[in-house]
Order: structure tokens, then sequence, then C-alpha cells
């Protein structure tokens, strides 16, 4: 009972506050962001005629869902390796001496500041078949022939990964630095083993900012167009750049918005499955 | 304690793979060629005078620095007054209320484009600071949004009810109670939405033309010709600018704790 | 207390009873603000849409060296013969979509676009065009393959075989035959993201005679850019396609001509290119419908149309000129690398623009899934 009774008796005019806090950016964002972006969207049943032909072609057209297909692969995995990778260095943050914090932070935004476009020619650069890391590889006797690491998935994965990897971090370490120090050496000294200690205590207190970033990262990552466009070398194709195409090129509009709204309908589904399965976790840890 | 070096080398090894980039964009800044490459035989940073003296580069830097000033104080105070109303509230319609905070990261930027294009056209905000300001604060809005809910996420809102209860008025408990909690959410809330707006290109291509032409438009611009390699000088000076903010930062606390 | 707060409400309502009275003008004036503040966006506009001065004149092209040539070989010349015209050329690169954005929403602000002829029937068919004023342009200055109803063809440019030299060690492929052929020619290659120029290319491989090109076999071709899809990289803007080369990432490639010849004045005689079954396009003029410009638009197009001017182009950026009077005017040291001079117009097959026109779309999007599946 507690949380809704105490809710419910806060004073009007505090709750007046929150609520005008709350509706205000959704007018702001009524306006100038749903009218416009909804003006688009219908165009998947207008054009070119009106009618669900677009989404026939979800089905029927083998060449969209094959960009779908490489979208969610990509998207999935970028995710998966993003969020491992950033947990890791935001636990690094919290646990690390003020010095060391510094300066990991300092690599993090430093890395934000480097724009999409250089950072996905300097990759090109490192990872091409006479690059940096092909040449150190074979400089050291680890290999005869080149690898192939760009121009394919692995490229365009290792620069997602590199581009989203601060967006999951810094989430994180907010989350992260809101946790309470003295939780885990408590468990500690109620006889936890460390593993024990992690998993009970600081791993379910993070699952909000795990979520968080996920929720970003995986939306950014069906999202990507610039990464993917030069690292994939025109092999991997995913759907914002095939709806870049469609809207640019080939003026199939009515195609392009049908991409879109499938894309947006399967993220808000998916982020409404999270967010009600982070409700639980709320629930359970009350 | 073993564990924790472990994860710390892993943290560091993940950090050499983030400046691996930059390492190899400071040499590429200091080209002699006009396309992006390593210097071989000569270092030239006739690529970072480009960036003050020709007036196209300083335009560009300022009309970025502007616009994404403008978005970031715009989409920093909406977001954290949605994040802290959802937070304190707890209201079923705030959950739903925030997949709309968040549509503006889901949809790809080419519809964006092509939908600012056809409203701006009509209310007459097309190639204005305004109207790129307003996208942009939209961009970076969900950012700000899922920042400052997960650093809401561990505190319990009766704190919020507690200090109103000893006597502190609804301004009050906010800058004395939530305020506070919120702070590194929005700082890296504001650092996205900054970023965003910096960095984002396709919907400038499309909304601006003439009076506003960001960075990303302006690299964009040549991106077809040739890769100018002042986006290197630029993008070594800002690292620069991080590093030396954050010297300054350290030397500051520690001259305070000594 | 209360009697004292009474009396004071009584004052206030009295007096403003006073101030309205006779006074209902004032008030209906007010509702008339409010209501036109409801309207203030589509009635003020925050900024003008189109153009603040009349006279202005927005030439849009794909950004990078062009901007300066096109600038002091057009746009300034065009300044100064016509008092009170202030053209300009800007980068922003005019695709389809953007054309197709500015004439839907009303809101043109491009006089003059930068593209080919094939894409002027393919938009000019959709309404999205000006016709051409032929009374302002002239006609018999264009070969009719380079003008439509709706563009005037502006310079020429071809996709080229080009090879790498040193890396092949001395083998010359010649043909498209040779480029497809990977055991005499072993190495990577690069074809563009898009169909222009690389079906053709596909098919002449394929034994499809250049006359017999068009009407182009999807099919056919698609199937042959498969047989050396692993060896290729696929280029997508011509810095690219260049960054390849000097990267010394492929052996061969299908390049602009433009791009071929940086390159061998780059890199030295490393880099050869052929002529040889060259794709031939025409660049054109266009003018989306409803442009500010009107009539000054087509005139700037007919000043574009001087042999002399082309010939300045191709000095600068090796794009050849389309006006046939022009082969004459060309230096003799620049003949061989004009696309558009006679002998080197023999030796290329011309695109068809019709067949573009009605099949594009659907052919890039096979085209990509073909290279991505």
């Amino acid at each position: 009972m507690s949380a809704a009774a105490v809710a419910s008796s806060g004073t009007p005019r505090g709750e007046r506050l929150y609520w005008a806090l709350l509706v205000l950016p959704c007018v702001f964002l009524g306006l100038f962001y749903v009218v416009p972006v909804i003006n688009v969207l219908v165009m998947s049943v207008t054009v070119p005629r009106l009618g669900l032909s677009n989404y026939a072609d979800l089905v029927a057209n083998p060449a969209v869902r094959r960009v779908l297909w490489t979208t969610v692969r990509i998207g999935v995995l970028t995710t998966a390796i993003t969020l491992l990778l950033g947990y890791i260095v935001a636990y690094a943050l919290v646990h690390t001496s003020a010095r060391q914090r510094q300066t990991l932070l300092a690599i993090v935004v430093a890395s934000f500041w480097i724009s999409v476009l250089i950072r996905a020619f300097a990759w090109v650069a490192i990872l091409q078949s006479a690059g940096l890391v092909n040449s150190a590889l074979m400089g050291l006797g680890l290999i005869d022939s080149p690898l192939q690491l760009v121009r394919n998935e692995v490229g365009v994965m290792i620069g997602m990964v590199h581009y989203m990897l601060p967006y999951a971090i810094l989430p994180l370490y907010a989350n992260m630095s809101g946790i309470d120090r003295s939780l885990v050496p408590a468990a500690r000294a109620l006889g936890a083993t460390p593993a024990q200690a992690f998993r009970w205590v600081f791993l379910p207190m993070s699952l909000p900012g795990l979520i968080g970033a996920g929720i970003i990262v995986l939306i950014f990552s069906l999202g990507f167009y610039i990464t993917p466009a030069i690292l994939g070398g025109g092999k991997t194709i995913m759907v914002a750049e095939y709806i870049s195409v469609q809207i640019s090129e080939t003026l199939r509009w009515g195609l392009a918005a049908m991409l879109a709204t499938t894309l947006l309908a399967s993220v808000l589904l998916l982020v409404f499955w999270l967010s009600r399965f982070m409700d639980v976790e709320a629930a359970l840890r009350k | 304690m073993q564990r924790f070096s472990f994860i710390h080398v892993l943290a560091w090894a993940t950090a050499c793979f983030l400046i691996l980039p930059i390492l190899v964009v400071i040499p590429i800044s200091v080209t002699p060629e006009r396309y992006l490459s390593l210097p071989t035989n000569s270092m030239s940073f006739g690529h970072y005078a480009n960036l003050v003296g020709d007036a196209r580069w300083s335009k560009s830097i300022l009309d970025s620095l502007i616009v994404a000033s403008g978005a970031t104080v715009l989409s920093t105070a909406l977001g954290t007054a949605f994040a802290v109303g959802a937070w304190r509230l707890g209201v079923p319609l705030a959950r739903r209320l925030r997949l709309l905070m968040l549509a503006p990261i889901i949809v790809p930027p080419i519809v964006h484009a092509i939908a600012f294009y056809r409203a701006w056209a009509v209310v007459g905000l097309l190639d204005s600071y305004l109207g790129l300001v307003l996208i942009h604060a939209m961009k970076g809005l969900p950012f700000v949004v899922l920042t400052v809910a997960a650093s809401l996420a561990n505190l319990d809102h009766r704190l919020e009810q507690a200090a109103r209860s000893l006597g502190a008025t609804p301004g009050q408990a906010m800058r004395w109670v939530v305020l506070p909690q919120v702070a590194t959410g929005v700082v890296s809330g504001a650092a996205f939405a900054f970023i965003t707006s910096w960095d984002e290109t396709i919907v400038a291509l499309f909304v601006t033309s003439r009076r506003v032409v960001t960075l990303p438009r302006r690299i964009w611009e040549g991106l077809a010709d040739n890769i100018d390699p002042a986006i290197a000088a630029l993008g070594t000076l800002m690292v620069l600018i991080t590093v030396a903010a954050v010297v300054i930062n350290t030397l500051r606390t520690q001259r305070r704790t000594a | 207390m209360s009697q004292e707060h009474q009396e004071f409400r009584d004052d206030c309502l009295a007096i403003l009873r006073r101030q309205t009275e006779g006074k209902r003008v004032h008030r209906r004036r007010f509702l008339q603000a409010i209501a036109a503040l409801g309207i203030v966006p589509t009635a003020v506009r925050f900024t003008p849409v189109a153009h603040a001065a009349a006279g202005e004149l927005v030439i849009v092209n794909w950004g990078g060296d062009a901007v300066p040539a096109y600038d002091e070989i057009w746009a300034k010349p065009f300044n100064a013969a016509n008092a009170g015209v202030k053209a300009m050329i800007n980068g922003a690169g005019p695709t389809s979509g953007k054309i197709k954005a500015m004439v839907e929403s009303g809101a043109v602000t491009w006089d003059v676009c930068d593209r080919t002829v094939p894409a002027s029937v393919e938009l000019g068919r959709q309404g999205l065009l000006e016709k051409v004023n032929w009374s302002i342009v002239a006609k018999d200055k264009l070969r009719p393959a380079h003008r439509s109803d709706w563009g005037v063809g502006a310079y020429l440019y071809a996709f080229v075989l080009t090879h790498d030299r040193q890396a092949l060690r001395g083998a010359v492929p010649k043909t498209w035959a040779d480029f497809w052929n990977v055991k005499d020619f072993p190495g990577k290659r690069t074809l563009r993201n898009n169909i222009e120029g690389m079906l053709e290319a596909a098919l002449m491989a394929d034994g499809v005679a250049p006359d017999k090109i068009y009407p182009i076999n999807v099919d056919r071709a698609l199937d042959k850019i498969k047989q050396i899809k692993q060896h290729t990289i696929f280029w997508t803007t011509g810095a690219e396609s260049q960054q390849l080369f000097r990267n010394k990432e492929v052996v061969m490639g299908n390049l602009w001509h433009t791009r071929s010849m940086l390159l061998a004045k780059e890199v030295g005689d490393r880099i050869q290119f052929t002529f040889d079954q060259g794709v031939l396009f025409a660049g054109a003029w266009l003018v989306p419908k409803g442009n500010p410009g009107k009539d000054l638009a087509w005139k700037f197009i007919a000043s574009a149309q001087d042999p002399r001017s082309q010939v300045e182009l191709l000095k600068r950026v090796g794009n050849g000129p389309i006006n046939p009077e022009a082969a004459a005017l060309v230096p003799a040291e620049l003949k061989v690398n004009d696309c558009g001079s006679p002998e080197n117009f023999a030796k290329q097959v011309a695109v068809d623009s019709e067949w573009y026109a009605e099949h594009y779309a659907t052919a890039l999007n096979r085209y990509m899934d073909a290279i991505a599946s």
C-alpha cells in the first residue's frame, strides 16, 4: 500500500507543480514533433495509393526482409557488445581512484567529440587491408594475409560499438554513482562472496541504468546511417540507409514511410515491454 | 580484490579502443595533403590555419555553437522537467508519455528531414537558427529524459515528501532534494544533447540552406569531392579542449583537498 | 476588514465597468489580436521562406571544387553581364528527394539544379520540374540526346575502366571482360554503389554489343555483377573511389573519368584509364517547379551554353564540354582527356535517358539488394 497512499497524500499545490513539469514537455513535443512526423508516417498508407500495399512488401519483398533482418542482427549484436563493455567501464569508473576516474571520463568524453564522419574514415584507415591493425598483426607474424576487417559486418559493428560506447557508459555511470557505496561491503560483511554481493546487490541496483542504456543503444543501432554506409562498403545495408535511398533517390516515399513506421512501431513495442519489465523489477525491490 | 583489477584491465582496454581513432585523427590533422591521409614525410598546420582563416569554417563553428547551445538549454530544461515530474507523480500515464519522449531517437533521421522540411515550410522556419534549434532540442530531449530518469531510479520519491512535511515549499524541495540528486544525470544528458546537435547532419542538410551552415553540413558539402582534413584538425582541437578542461578541473579539486 | 475588502472590490468593478462602457471596439480589437496570434505562424512567418531580394539566383551543385569553379566560370560573368542580378553557387547536393520535398511544400529556394538528363526526364514526368523555355535556351547548341523537355545538357562525364599499372604488373585490362576476369587480373576491384554505368559495364563484360545495351536486361547484368561481388569493394562518393586507389586497396575500378584524371595527376602514371567502352552521361541543368527565379534561371542556363565557358570547366575540373562547337576550342593537350571529343565520343556508350527514367528506381533497389545479399 505504502507508495500509493503516500503519493495521494501529497498536497495539491505540490502535485500541480509536477504535473506542469510533466505536461509542458509533452505539449512542446506534441506540437513541434508529433504533428510533422505523423504527417509523414501517414504516407505509408496513402502513397502511392490509399491502402496497405506498402505493408505487403514486408512479406512479399525479399529485399525489404533482408534489410530488416540485417538491421535487427547488427543492432542486437552491437547492443550486447556495447552494454558489456560499457558496464565494465562504468563499474571501473565508480570503483577506482579519483585520478583514474578523471582520466577514464576524459577519454570517454574526448571520443565523443570526433565527428561521426571522421571517425568512420579513421576506422577505415585503421582496419583496411593495408591499415594499422593488419600491418601490426602481419609485422608480428601472427597472420600471413590481411584480415577482412572492414567493408563488411565486422567493420560496421566495430564502428557502431565505438560510436555507442559513451552513450552506454555515461548513463550507466550516472546510475551506478547513485548506488549506496556501503551496500556491497554490508553484503560482504553478512557473508556473501564478492560474486554474490555483486549479483544480489549491485546488479539489481544497476539494472535500471542498464535497461536505460540498452534502450538508447538498441534504438540508435537500429537507426544507424552514416557508419554502416561508410564501413559497410555497400554490402551491409541497414534500414536507415535503405529508407534514405527511397527518399532521396528512388522517390518511393510510401515505402520509406512504411519502413519508418515499422521501425517506430517495433521499437515502441520493445520499449513498452521493457518498461513493464522494469516495473516488475521495481516492485520486487520494494 | 583480484577480480576488481581484472575489471580494471578490461576497462582500460576498452578505453584504448575508444581513443584509437583519436590517435589516428591527430596525425591526419597535420597532413600536408588536401585529403584525409597520414603524413609521410612532412607535416603542415595549414588545416588549423584554415579553421581560423577560412571564413566559411569559422562561420560554421559559430553556427554550430549557437544551435547546439540553444538546443542543449531547451532540451535539458524540458527533459529534466519531464523526468522529475514523471518520477514524482509515478502514474501509469507518465510511463506511457515516456514513450512519446523517446520517439525522436527512434524515428530515422531521414524521416525527420522530410517531416520538418514540410512543417517548417508552412510556419516559415526553414533556414533559421530557431528552426534548427527546435529540431535539435527535440532530438536531444530523449537523452536528457533517459539519463535523468536513470539517476532518479535509485531515489525514493518519499524523500521529497519528507522534505515537504518538514516545511519546505515545492520549489525548495526541488532545489534541495531533487536537483542535487539528478545533477549527474542532467550534466550527462546535456552532454548528449549538445553532441547530438553538434553532430547532426541529415536534418540540417534539409532544413537549412544559406543563412545557417552548421559544421556537419559544411563537412558534408565537401564530402563527395574531398574529405577536408580540417575536420581532423577540428576534432583534435575539441579533444584538446576536453583534456584541458579535465586537467583544470583536476588541479582545482586537488587544491581544494590540499 | 471584510467590509473594507468588499468596498474595494466594488470599486474595482465600478472602474472596470466605466472603462469598458462605450469602448467595446477595444475589446473587439483585442479579440482580433488574439485570433491573429493563433495564426501568427502562417500570417507573419518567422523568416521569409524564399529569396530575400529579387534578382537572387541560387544554383545548386554537389559541392567541393565545383563550387568555386562554377562560381568563377558561370556565376561571376553572369552577374557582371546582368545588373542587379546575384547568382550564387550552393553545394548542398540537389537530390531528387530534396527537390520533391521543396516542390511539394511550395517552399522552393533553388532556381537551377545540377543533375543529369535521365534525372530530368524522371523528375519531369512526376511534375517536379519546369519545362525548358526553349525561346531563351538554345536548342541547337545541344545534341538531341543531351536535352529533354525538362533538362538542358550542361557537361559530359563518363564511367571509365581505370587500373593500377604497378599493382597489375604490366597486364593491361582493355575491356569490361578483362575487368571481370579475376584469373588473369587478380586483385580487388571497385564498382559504384549505384547502377549508373555499372549495369552497362556488366552487360558488355557478358558479351552484349555496345549498341545493344538498351533496354538493359537487369537480371543478366545483376547475375554478372554477382560473379565478381566477392572481389569487389563498392564506392559511394568520388572521394572514396580515389582513396581506394591511393591506398592501393584495389587494382581496377569503374570510376568517373574526372576522378581517374585527378588520380593520374596525383600519383603519376601508375594510374591509367581508357575511354574504350566507357559509359557517357550528360549532366543537365534543371529548374524545380515553382522556382522563384523564373526566366532568370533559363537566362543563366543559356549563358552556360557558351562553348568557351565549357572549355574552362574542362580545364578546371575535367567535365567534358557538351556544346559540339566547343570541340574546336579544346587545347591539344586536353583533347585526350575530353570525354566529349569526337574520337572519345565514338568509343563510348551513350546513355539512354528514356530507359533510366522508366527503370531507375526499380533497378537501383534490385542492385542494392544484389550486392547486399
